[in-house]
């Protein structure tokens, strides 16, 4: 009996905190993408990627052990200019042939905080880019919403939004590092939209 | 008869130069280079008809051309061009005279 009590003070601790849910990032209503700017003396170039997907283990009764994982589909990265969009894809710029995944894994959430629904913390990780991985920190909001996943996609289940502003930089991950810096900016700053879905199975 | 043409050329290189400038300046005297989609940010509701539980950004791609800084630029060219062809006419014409 006596060695059943830890097993027992386990399970109820296990049992408070509940399971991680985990959501799944691939939108199928195509809202779902990553916006990007570039401000370079000569020219201002703004553009996106949509093609987004990934899973987070999101637990509301404890945020900070947020883990998962959001990749980006470089080949859905546009811009409005058809020749700038052919130099990103390009050999010397994104080389999306070779390194089609931009990804950010999270490995946990730091200075966790509550503000209305949202949650706002530190998102801990490491951003991937052209097969180059940096650790970084972004700064996010989560918006936990239970059991609304029916009034978006029609499915009865939970919905996870998360919002982020954060900014890379090209040299850092070896994309054309102190080349045309007149043309294009080094600070890449970066807005993230997406909402995951967790159907109740 | 052929001093008038002369005069047509630079004419028709002027109205290249004006028209160049007026569509570039039409289209917002874009720095940038041309461009074939414009792109618009929209705020669309997290559930529809429920703003307040937030919104997501989105960038909405739409299909229009829109003139870059090549568009002055080759209108300049073309106004340059014509005019030291009517140069070249003009000094042929002298030669002739001549």
């Amino acid at each position: 009996m006596k060695n059943l009590i830890p097993f027992l003070l386990l399970f109820a601790g296990a049992s408070l905190f509940g399971d991680p849910v985990a959501f799944d990032f691939k939108d199928p209503k195509n809202i779902n993408n990553v916006i990007f700017q570039m401000d370079a003396p000569l020219e201002s170039i703004n553009g996106s990627g949509d093609a987004i997907s990934g899973v987070v283990h999101f637990d509301p009764e404890n945020p900070s052990a947020t883990k998962g994982q959001i990749n980006l589909d470089a080949t859905s990265l546009h811009v409005g200019n058809p020749v700038l969009k052919e130099h990103i894809h390009g050999t010397d710029w994104m080389n999306v042939k070779k390194y089609p995944n931009i990804t950010f894994k999270l490995t946990k959430l730091e200075n966790v905080r509550k503000q209305g629904i949202d949650v706002l913390a530190d998102a801990k990780g490491k951003m991937t880019i052209r097969n180059v991985t940096i650790e970084m920190s972004a700064p996010v909001k989560i918006t936990y919403l239970k059991g609304m996943l029916e009034k978006r996609n029609r499915v009865p289940g939970d919905l996870l939004i998360i919002r982020s502003k954060f900014s890379v930089k090209r040299d850092q991950f070896n994309i054309r590092a102190g080349e045309k810096l007149e043309k294009v900016a080094n600070e890449i700053e970066l807005s993230l939209n997406v909402a995951g879905a967790a159907p109740i199975k | 008869m052929k001093p008038k043409v002369i005069l047509y050329v630079r004419l028709v290189g002027i109205a290249c130069l004006v028209s160049s400038l007026a569509l570039w300046w039409s289209h917002g005297s874009n720095i940038g280079f041309w461009k074939t989609s414009v792109e618009e940010i929209v705020e669309i509701p997290i559930i529809e008809g429920m703003p307040e539980l937030g919104t997501q950004r989105q960038m909405i791609w739409t299909d229009q051309f829109v003139c870059g800084v090549e568009t002055p630029l080759i209108g300049v060219g073309v106004c340059l061009g014509l005019f030291i062809f009517s140069i070249s006419i003009k000094r042929r014409l002298n030669k002739k005279k001549n």
